[in-house]
C-alpha cells in the first residue's frame, strides 16, 4: 500500500528525517512511535506531500508520489488527519464533513459515507449544524477523523489522535480506529500513547531523532527491553 | 435639527453604502483567501465603468444591461492576472508584499492605458432615468441609486449562496480558514485562488457598471475607489463578507452626514476619521471574524 524508501526531509538546513524506509502492507494497522520531536509528524506530512522531501521515494499503491502536489496525493485515496485536528473553525460540523468529500469519487458517495461517519460518531450527527470551533476537544478529534473518512480513503494517516483527550475518550478513539481498520482501510498511526497503539498494531516502527531504529510486530515491541524503559516507563 | 433632512441623509448614505459594500466585497474575498490587498481593485472598477460607457455611447446599451458584459469580462481579467502575474510570484515563494506590489503595478498600467485610450476627460452616461427620483413623504432618493442598492443586495445574495452552498464556495472558505487542511482534502489550491481572484474582480466590475449611471468616469478614478474599498474592508474586519457590507454602509452614512452637516469638502476626510477611530478602538473591525 505504502512504501517509503530512503526518505530525507529538511527544514531549511536542519535535517529532520534521515534515510527513513518502511512499508505499510494493505489493510494492516501500522504504528510509528517515538518521543516528541522525533520526526513523526514530519514523516506524515512528507507522505501527504505537505512537506517536500529532499531525497528518497514514496510509493502509494505503486504510484510514485514524491514531487506531486498535496491534492494529487489525496486523489490517490490518502486521508491525513493532522495533529491538532486542523478543522475549518468557522464552518459547521456538516460543512467540515462536506469539504472532506469534494473529490469526485468521494462526492458520488457522500450521503452513504455521511451515514457511516454518523454511525461511528453519533455525537457528530447530533451537532451537525454547530460550528467546529465550539466543539469540545474530543468532538473535534472525532470530526477530524470523520472528515478524513469522508474522502473514502484507502490509507488513513492519523497523527496523535489521542493527544490531549480524557482517558475515557482515548479508549473510545482507539476503539474506533480498530473498527475503521477492520473495515478494510489501511491505517498508519502516529502516537505517543505507546502502550495502546502497540497493543492493537500489526506492526510497529520506532522513530528516534529522525531515524527508524527498531521495528517488529506490536507484541514484539511491547516486550522489548529498550521500549519498556524508554517509552513505557517500566 | 430638521428630522427629514437627517432621515434623507441617512437614507442616501445607506444606499451609497450598499455600493461601497459591493466594491469592498471583492477585495475582502481576495484578502481572505490570498492574504493580499489587491491594489488594482479600483482600476477593475474603472474597467467596469468604461465598459458601460462604451456600450452606452457606441451601441446604446442601457448601463444596467451592460452588467452582463462587464461581469464576465472582469472575471476573465481576474483569472488571467492571478494565473499569469500573481501565481508565478507564489510559486517562487516570494513574500506577500511582492504580490501586493504587483497589483499596484497592474493598477498603474491600467490607469495609464485608460489615459491613452480615453483621454483624461470625465465622461458620464445620460439616460432618461439619470435624474429620476422616488419620493416617500419628504424624503426623495435618486432612482438609479435605489436600483443600485437593490441590485447590490441581489448580487450579495447570489455570492452568499455560492460561498455557502456550492462545493467550490465551501472550498474557497476552507482555503481561507486553513490552507494546509484544504490541501489534505484534495482541494487544488491554485485553482481556488484563480477562481477567487476572478470572482473578486467580477464583483467590483459589477459595482463599476452600477456606479456609471450616478457617477462619472475618468482614468485616475481607480485610486479613489481602491482607497475607499480598503477603508471599508478594514472597517468591517479584513476577510469578512458581512463586515464589507457593514463597513460599506458605515462609510456611506458617515460621508453623507459629513457632507450635510459639516462640509461637502470634508466628507472624504470624515471617512478617514472614522477609519482611524475604528482602528484605535476596534482593531479587528466592526464585525470581526465571521464565516467568511
Amino acid at each position: 500500500m505504502l512504501s517509503v524508501k530512503c526518505l530525507n526531509v529538511f527544514y531549511g538546513d536542519a535535517q529532520a528525517l534521515w534515510d527513513v524506509s518502511f512499508e505499510v502492507p494493505e489493510k494492516k494497522l501500522v504504528t510509528i512511535i517515538g518521543s516528541n520531536g522525533a520526526g513523526k509528524s514530519t514523516l506524515l506530512k512528507a507522505i501527504s506531500n505537505l512537506l517536500v522531501s529532499r531525497s528518497g521515494e514514496i510509493q502509494i499503491q505503486g504510484h510514485v508520489t514524491t514531487g506531486l502536489a498535496a491534492h494529487h496525493v489525496a486523489e490517490l485515496g490518502v486521508a491525513h488527519v493532522p495533529e491538532g485536528r486542523q478543522l475549518f473553525p468557522l464552518m459547521t460540523v456538516m460543512e467540515n464533513l462536506r469539504i472532506g468529500s469534494v473529490l469526485p469519487e468521494a462526492k458520488a458517495k457522500r450521503e452513504e459515507t455521511l451515514r457511516e461517519v454518523f454511525d461511528l460518531f453519533p455525537v457528530l450527527g447530533e451537532r451537525q449544524s454547530q460550528m467546529a470551533n465550539t466543539l469540545s476537544g474530543g468532538e473535534q478529534q472525532m470530526l477530524a477523523i470523520g472528515r478524513g473518512l469522508m474522502l473514502r480513503p484507502k490509507l488513513l494517516l492519523l497523527d496523535e489522535p489521542s493527544l490531549g483527550l480524557a482517558p475515557m475518550l482515548v479508549s473510545q478513539i482507539f476503539e474506533v480506529i480498530k473498527e475503521i481498520n477492520s473495515r478494510g482501510i489501511t491505517v498508519l498511526l502516529v502516537e505517543q500513547n505507546v502502550q495502546r497503539s502497540l497493543e492493537m498494531a500489526d506492526e510497529g516502527f520506532v522513530l528516534e531523532n529522525g531515524r527508524i531504529t527498531m521495528s517488529g510486530s506490536g507484541q514484539e515491541l511491547l516486550v522489548n527491553e529498550h521500549i519498556k524503559t524508554a517509552y513505557l516507563g517500566l | 435639527m430638521d428630522l427629514s433632512i437627517f432621515i434623507q441623509t441617512v437614507t442616501s448614505g445607506v444606499l451609497l453604502g450598499g455600493l461601497y459594500g459591493l466594491i469592498a466585497l471583492g477585495m475582502t474575498l481576495i484578502f481572505g483567501v490570498m492574504r493580499i490587498i489587491n491594489l488594482a481593485h479600483g482600476e477593475f472598477l474603472m474597467i467596469g465603468m468604461y465598459v458601460s460607457y462604451i456600450l452606452f455611447t457606441k451601441f446604446g446599451v442601457d448601463p444596467y444591461v451592460s452588467i452582463v458584459v462587464s461581469v464576465p469580462l472582469l472575471f476573465v481579467i481576474g483569472i488571467a492576472i492571478q494565473r499569469f502575474l500573481l501565481m508565478p510570484l507564489i510559486k517562487a515563494k516570494a513574500p506577500g508584499e511582492n504580490q501586493i506590489l504587483m497589483t499596484a503595478g497592474i493598477g498603474l498600467v491600467l490607469t495609464n492605458a485608460a489615459l491613452l485610450i480615453f483621454s483624461p476627460n470625465y465622461f458620464t452616461v445620460l439616460t432618461t432615468y439619470s435624474n429620476a427620483t422616488a419620493s416617500i413623504g419628504k424624503i426623495s432618493v435618486s432612482l438609479p441609486l435605489l436600483w443600485d442598492f437593490l441590485i447590490c443586495f441581489g448580487i450579495t445574495g447570489i455570492l452568499y449562496l455560492f460561498i455557502m452552498k456550492t462545493d467550490t464556495g465551501c472550498s474557497i472558505r476552507a482555503v481561507a480558514q486553513n490552507i494546509d487542511s484544504a490541501r489534505l482534502m484534495g482541494i487544488n489550491i491554485d485553482r481556488i485562488m484563480i477562481i477567487t481572484f476572478g470572482v473578486g474582480a467580477a464583483l467590483v466590475g459589477a459595482a463599476g457598471t452600477l456606479l456609471m449611471p450616478i457617477f462619472y468616469v475618468f482614468p485616475a478614478i481607480g485610486e479613489l475607489f481602491t482607497l475607499k474599498a480598503f477603508i471599508v474592508t478594514v472597517l468591517g474586519g479584513m476577510g469578512s463578507a458581512l463586515g464589507a457590507l457593514v463597513g460599506g454602509v458605515t462609510l456611506g452614512v458617515v460621508e453623507q452626514m459629513g457632507a450635510t452637516y459639516i462640509s461637502m469638502a470634508l466628507k472624504d476626510a470624515l471617512g478617514f476619521v472614522i477609519f482611524v477611530l475604528v482602528l484605535i478602538f476596534r482593531p479587528s473591525g466592526l464585525v470581526g471574524k465571521s464565516r467568511f
